[in-house]
């Protein structure tokens, strides 16, 4: 009976703790864009495939999130993306070919649009 | 000696700024979903003070961790834990004389991260070490949850440990089996790109024989503190509850199985 007791506490802690932690993310939940059509509809971008972006998402995640917390794309302008990857790549180990689609993609939802 | 330690540490990374790769943390009891990027290697350094129980008992533990990544989902780390006790031999109560022991072990680590805590609604991590010394074997799993929401980190663990521990008792050997669980939560907000503050909360339980022995609940505040070229963390955790194991006249604390106070530090540096 005791023991019972003991799990049904348990249960009933953890339950509590993953719905209030389901809450907060839901509640909150930000994440990064990801990459559709009408994204490329401005005639700025209508050169742009949607791959290309969609690549440099993937790429944006694997090479950058390993060291810190991502930062939203609209957190900085496109000029302020260019100076932190040219400051970044090296210590990231990212290609000049990989910097070009992460910066691609970070431009395209940059706060300049 | 400690800070001189620290500050030696400092002055020797800093000659070495091209090689900046590291994975910070905000949280020193509750881990966080993040992986190394392949090839980056990083060392951490790990100081747990524990001391306040219904005998005289201080306990320092410490670790030494080199982690590297496999991945950009995979990470592995090995460690060196060494511990140092000193405490009443008669931990029944106050009379007997100071004991001290020590016990050393070592530690293999593996993390998986399934889903990232910005690009996805929230991160998921699988966790898995075992550690093996003379006197105990342990075997740990743990699912790690955690979100970045702006300028909040929340993360959550929940933890299982199956823990085997040999003594001698009048000649014959005997082993202990302790089954632990553990349940983790952090908030930390980040004051500045290098400077969080938070809080961590801890609730542990032992199970012996199937039975609930002892379960206790942790909180205390968490600084973290992050530059291009190395990281630490400090959690100060007093115990706030005892569920199960109460040894206090008030029922409160259970002093006989946990400590008043843990204090952590992490330092680590990349190399």
């Amino acid at each position: 009976m005791q023991n019972t007791n003991n799990i049904i506490y348990h249960a009933v802690l953890l339950t509590t703790i993953m719905v209030i932690m389901a809450q907060i993310v839901t509640s909150c939940a930000s994440s990064l864009p990801i990459p559709r059509q009408e994204d490329l509809k401005q005639d700025r971008y209508n050169t742009l495939a949607l791959d290309e972006l969609r690549d440099g998402r993937a790429l944006y995640v694997a090479k950058c999130s390993g060291c810190h917390s991502l930062y939203m794309p609209a957190q900085y302008s496109s000029s302020g993306w260019d100076t932190i990857l040219t400051a970044m790549s090296p210590k990231a180990k990212i290609t000049n070919d990989e910097a070009v689609r992460i910066r691609t993609y970070l431009t395209v939802y940059s706060n300049n649009n | 000696m400690k800070n001189s330690f620290i500050a030696l540490l400092t002055l020797f990374v800093a000659f070495f700024p091209d090689t900046a790769q590291s994975n910070e943390r905000k949280f020193s009891y509750t881990y966080e979903t993040s992986v190394l990027p392949p090839g980056a290697r990083e060392i951490e350094l790990w100081n747990t003070d524990r001391r306040g129980r219904s005998y005289f008992y201080r306990r320092l533990d410490q670790r030494i961790e080199y982690e590297f990544g496999v991945t950009n989902r995979l990470m592995s780390a090995l460690y060196l834990n060494y511990s140092w006790r000193a405490k009443d031999s008669n931990d029944d109560g106050a009379g007997g004389a100071k004991s001290t022991s020590y016990s050393i072990s070592i530690s293999n680590e593996w993390k998986y991260k399934l889903m990232d805590r910005v690009a996805d609604p929230f991160g998921f991590a699988l966790y898995g070490e075992w550690t093996s010394g003379p006197d105990k074997n342990e075997v740990e799993a743990k699912l790690l949850f955690d979100k970045q929401m702006n300028n909040i980190l929340v993360a959550f663990n929940a933890v299982a440990e199956q823990e085997w521990s040999y003594g001698v008792v009048n000649g014959d050997t005997e082993i202990e089996k302790e089954f632990i669980t553990e349940f983790d939560l952090g908030i930390s907000y980040d004051i500045s790109t290098h400077f969080s503050a938070g809080v961590e909360a801890r609730q542990h339980s032992v199970y012996m024989g199937g039975e609930l022995k002892h379960s206790s609940l942790f909180a205390g505040p968490t600084v973290a503190v992050s530059t291009e070229y190395f990281w630490a963390v400090l959690t100060v955790q007093p115990q706030i509850k005892s569920f199960k194991g109460a040894t206090t006249q008030n029922r409160l604390l259970d002093l006989g199985e946990y400590e008043k106070v843990q204090t952590r530090l992490l330092f680590s540096f990349h190399i």
